[in-house]
């Protein structure tokens, strides 16, 4: 009998589902065809569900639900819709059949970019080695064509996985989704308290162990408010699973809506409702601000990316999200969410803040202890908004992209003495210099050997000194060529910082005016509701003071 | 110059006949675009976005809601209008129409010098009295099995393909009856459930439930008869969490018990379900027994399950426990402490239909179902979608018809009978207010004339046509789409709803009239006014 422990991914909002294509396309990148190869480390079963289609052709889909605005998306038939079609060839003559005159009203085609296009074709030719386009090689620039999530979106979906909300639109000037109280009335509307619900269990009722669900929500806009009503349900209706939720914050949100002081209520709104009913939450973004405008962002030393393209900030907080949750992805692991979640949050700090390094910045031809002998510290970068990852009292990190091989140099000559060598696997090694470096009373480290699979559609972000397979290089790489996969660290940390952010966002809620939040509170908050969630940020602050809680 | 450019020079706005101009030709605008769907007769519109999705339909409420509407006048309109069909399910194309119409009549009246607010006050008078005309058309009474199958093909011949509406309207007649009982209608109690099947077009109401999922395991049963059914909202899923979470445990050793205390638990809970089995199903007694949870099941307590010859169906719809005991009786048990016989229910016979990756449970043959589920089936997505629509639609007018306990003659029939008494009531009122009311009757008329229209007749021959058979005073007369002659609705069997009669003509002339009375349009955006 089959043993996995499932997860149900839940994506409410337009930043989250960006994040969310950028790693349904890294999973199916890691995907291997090949049979007779060895078990890959990663066991996608967890995400992906296998299915039957009605032409008994086995489907492989993510167990996942995303909820966009209307026109937040689209679905070319060529590309992402078929799995579960039936030929529509049937539909002209019904038409012709039917004794009654047809108008028809058609909108403006969607034109196709040049990925989509290639990946179309490839199909097409699939038999013919004629003329094969290589996706996997070609170098694309869709930093200009990709406006909304599916203008980049390669994997395919089961047809219950999309929601659409019609009462509102993406990017509709006259009737804005931005406060957290519009979310919360949007979730007695058919579509989310039935037909989502629906969609919902029947993922779950295939399920034989589900352990758990992330859920990713956008935190500045109304999605906020819906989430946090997805969360009561989750609550009610599956109460004994772990929920991992990772509020999401886009800076260029912030850039774009001049009504930004709302942010900063939608978040602490949020995160307060997240300490109520999640497990665990990590609020993710690149730029430091988070909530409010500010100039600086997260700053990789071998990446050029643009922070106000969503396309590339996305890129990033999914690579980070795809590597430190492979603990509980691993096929060989016997860990769960459950204890992950019971490990890093102890006495009711239930933020925590995550971090990554992307790339490396390991040499091609060097060894993991040279490089760790050698690199400054901390190793990563925190992407969590207005906080550090020092003084941490628990964290997890995942090293991905080093293998056993790489641990010494060839001519290493080893002590006796020392301990560092003799690790035998990467994560002994990076534990070792984490406990003589890092005074986190709990560290978790995991490695693995696959790497991230960073092939088209993931954005050409990485600086020219990083060769093709993700290494730092004297020669720069030829500008044809892509950077196929690269190696990369990210973790989770408990960090005491977090109470810095807590008292930062509560002093960014307050300071916006009465007059502000009238208009907001329409239904389901009244002001004093709200007050009281703003002190009840800081009691919960205060959760992050104890340093010698274990 | 507006008052608002003095506080700030952004803003757009425009004036009295200018602002008039603006909401009268957005009112028309959007009638122009609905007119062709009223009636049997009505076009179809084929929607197709930009992806290459389609969408078929001739409902008002379909329209509007998929239709990218920008002017602010229109939406508001058109807002209206679908919260006209939120309420009662039907009459949006005609609240569409009317409201256009009455702005046509009026904009006629205004470029004459009549001040709006003459105009909506004889408006105001003309509704008042068109809602008493209501109450004198309206056919009283009780309606029979009959009856309410003409008011449900009615409805839904203005929304589906004249076939499958007369195959809509009997089976939600049939349902809508089945589930009626002393204290209302409760049309959740409806279950509307999906299939997506290769080649056929059916839809067939089953007396019973059909649930979209299955059992879970190889060795349960596909097909019982003579079932009992135990519906509860218990958890029978091991969780290893509660004990590996905290402090419970010191040793190994004691992590282990603490493991098997809690498979144990569990384990004891199917093991009373398995009692009551044992006891109510004797062996030989061709009796058999099935389990629908709405919390998980796992694989160890389905397995306990099978070796008993249970059926274990898992996650069930929180609705559907609601729908079980009212379709097969017994009751929903949060807990399997002291089960009793008395929580059981019965059906006749349950059984499995597997199609594709998905499994339906049907529970069937229930003594006295209060619960009914209709199943549709059709080969692609926009048909399931366009049956289900009707199908909502469908049940929503024979639900109104029944509550408001009168169906009123449709056909056009209350209109002209409208436009004719009004035409005697505006002669006993003074003033310049009449007017309002002869555009009122006026505007009323454009039901009749765009049915007619939309069937491919002279809309004038066949308005002076209903106006002469009307004067000779032989009861409600209506247009005939076939003939173009003149037809009794009342024989013909083509009834509307009197609730929706009644919401039309409130919230159009509501909606008009605020719209006559705006005199300045301002557009200032929150940006434009920050600081």
């Amino acid at each position: 009998m089959n043993s996995t422990r499932e997860i149900i991914t839940l994506q409410f909002g337009h930043y989250s589902n960006f994040i969310g294509t950028h790693f349904w396309n890294l999973q199916e990148a890691s995907f291997t065809y090949e049979e007779n190869n060895k078990p890959l480390e990663i066991c996608h079963d967890v995400l992906y569900r296998e299915g039957v289609n009605l032409k008994g052709e086995v489907t492989y889909t993510p167990r996942m639900l995303c909820v966009d605005l209307k026109n937040g998306f689209y679905q070319l038939p060529d590309v992402h819709r078929g799995l579960y079609d039936l030929n529509c060839s049937n539909l002209d003559e019904e038409i012709l059949n039917s004794s009654t005159k047809i108008q028809t009203i058609q909108e403006e085609k969607i034109p196709s970019n040049e990925f989509f296009s290639d990946l179309v074709k490839q199909e097409l030719l699939i038999d013919d080695d004629s003329e094969k386009i290589n996706i996997a090689e070609k170098v694309y620039n869709l930093d200009n064509d990709v406006k909304i999530w599916s203008d980049f979106l390669k994997a395919r979906f089961h047809p219950r996985t999309i929601t659409s909300i019609d009462e509102y639109k993406h990017n509709d000037s006259s009737n804005v989704f931005n406060n957290f109280a519009q979310g919360l009335g949007l979730w007695d509307s058919y579509i989310m308290k039935e037909t989502w619900t629906d969609n919902l269990r029947l993922y779950a009722e295939e399920c034989d162990y589900l352990q758990g669900f992330h859920i990713s929500m956008d935190s500045l806009n109304g999605f906020g408010g819906l989430a946090c009503k997805a969360l009561e349900y989750l609550k009610d209706e599956y109460s004994n699973k772990t929920i991992i939720a990772m509020p999401v914050l886009s800076d260029n949100y912030i850039l774009e809506d001049e009504n930004s002081e709302l942010q900063a209520v939608n978040t602490s709104l949020l995160f307060s409702s997240l300490f109520e009913h999640s497990t665990m939450f990590v609020p993710l973004t690149t730029s430091s601000g988070g909530w409010i405008k500010s100039q600086s962002h997260l700053n990789l030393d071998y990446l050029s990316y643009k922070n106000n393209l969503d396309y590339h900030s996305s890129a990033i907080l999914a690579s980070a999200i795809d590597t430190f949750t492979l603990g509980y992805r691993s096929r060989f692991g016997n860990d769960s969410m459950q204890t992950m979640c019971t490990r890093l949050t102890p006495l009711g700090r239930k933020a925590v803040s995550a971090s990554i390094q992307l790339p490396l910045g390991f040499e091609s031809k060097s060894n993991l202890l040279d490089y760790l002998q050698n690199s400054t510290l901390p190793l990563w970068k925190p992407i969590s908004p207005q906080c550090t990852t020092e003084m941490s009292v628990a964290q997890t990190i995942v090293l991905r992209g080093i293998t056993e091989n790489m641990l010494y140099s060839n001519n290493l000559i080893r002590d006796s003495k020392n301990p560092s060598h003799h690790c035998t696997s990467p994560s002994d090694l990076l534990k070792l210099f984490l406990s003589f470096c890092d005074h986190v009373r709990m560290t978790e480290v995991h490695s693995f050997d696959s790497s991230l699979e960073t092939i088209a559609p993931f954005p050409n972000i990485f600086s020219q000194s990083i060769n093709q397979h993700g290494f730092v290089e004297s020669s720069s790489r030829s500008s044809t060529s892509v950077v196929a996969k690269c190696a990369a660290i990210s973790g989770l940390h408990n960090s005491n910082s977090m109470r810095d952010m807590f008292i930062a966002l509560k002093n960014d809620s307050s300071k916006v005016k009465g007059s502000k939040l009238s208009h907001m509170f329409n239904y389901d908050i009244d002001v004093m509701d709200y007050k009281e969630t703003l002190e009840n940020l800081l009691v919960l602050s205060d959760n992050y003071l104890i340093n010698d809680c274990l | 110059m507006s008052a608002i450019s003095l506080l700030n020079p952004k803003a757009e706005f425009a004036r009295a006949a200018q602002a008039l101009a603006v909401n009268i030709s957005a009112a028309r605008g959007i009638q122009d675009v609905m007119k062709t769907n009223l009636g049997p007769k009505g076009t179809m519109k084929m929607l197709v976005s930009g992806a290459g999705e389609i969408k078929i339909t001739k409902d008002g409420n379909v329209l509007l809601h998929e239709m990218q509407i920008q002017h602010p006048t229109a939406s508001l309109i058109a807002r209206a209008s679908t919260a006209m069909d939120d309420a009662t399910g039907d009459g949006t194309t005609s609240t569409v129409l009317i409201i256009g119409e009455l702005l046509k009549q009026a904009e006629n009246l205004i470029s004459e010098g009549v001040h709006p607010r003459v105009l909506t006050e004889g408006m105001i008078k003309a509704r008042d009295k068109a809602l008493e005309l209501l109450e004198k058309i309206k056919v009283e009474g009780k309606p029979d099995r009959q009856r309410l199958y003409d008011v449900a093909t009615t409805s839904l011949r203005t929304k589906v393909d004249r076939k499958l509406a007369d195959q809509m309207a009997d089976i939600c007649v049939d349902a809508v009856l089945n589930v009626q009982r002393e204290d209302g209608i409760d049309l959740h109690m409806v279950e509307l459930m999906e299939m997506q099947h290769k080649t056929s077009t059916a839809t067939t109401l089953v007396r019973g439930l059909v649930l979209d999922h299955g059992s879970r395991h190889p060795d349960m049963p596909r097909k019982v008869e003579n079932a009992f059914i135990l519906t509860c909202n218990v958890s029978m899923e091991y969780e290893k969490s509660e004990v590996n979470s905290g402090f419970f445990y010191k040793t190994a050793e004691e992590r282990e018990k603490l493991a098997i205390a809690e498979r144990d638990f569990i384990e004891q809970r199917v093991k009373k379900v398995i009692e009551l089995k044992r006891k109510v199903c004797p062996p030989g007694s061709g009796k058999s027994f099935v389990v629908i949870n709405q919390k998980g099941i796992d694989p160890y307590s389905l397995d306990m399950l099978a070796k008993e010859g249970i059926i274990g169906l898992r996650r069930a719809k929180r609705r559907n426990m609601e729908r079980l005991s009212l379709a097969c009786g017994g009751s929903a048990v949060n807990s399997v402490d002291d089960l009793t016989e008395d929580v059981l229910g019965y059906a006749g016979s349950v059984y499995e239909y597997v199609l594709g990756e998905n499994k339906y449970t049907f529970v069937e043959d229930c003594k006295n179902p209060l619960s009914v589920t209709i199943l549709i089936k059709a080969p692609n997505k926009y048909t399931l979608a366009q049956i289900k629509d009707a199908i909502h639609d469908g049940l929503r007018a024979i639900k109104n018809s029944i509550d408001d306990g009168a169906v009123v003659p449709g056909a056009g029939a209350f209109e002209i009978y409208a436009w004719q008494e009004l035409q005697k009531y505006k002669d006993e009122i003074k003033g310049k207010s009449r007017l309002g009311i002869q555009a009122y009757a006026e505007a009323l008329l454009i039901i009749p004339k765009t049915i007619s229209t939309n069937s491919g007749f002279d809309a004038q021959d066949m308005i002076v046509k209903l106006q002469e058979e009307c004067r000779e005073n032989v009861g409600p007369v209506g247009v005939n789409v076939d003939s173009g002659e003149v037809l009794q609705p009342v024989d013909a069997g083509i009834f509307d709803n009197y609730c929706v009669k009644k919401q039309i003509l409130n919230s159009c002339t509501i909606i008009a009239s605020n719209l006559l009375l705006v005199d300045e349009i301002m557009r200032a955006g929150m940006s434009s006014l920050k600081g």
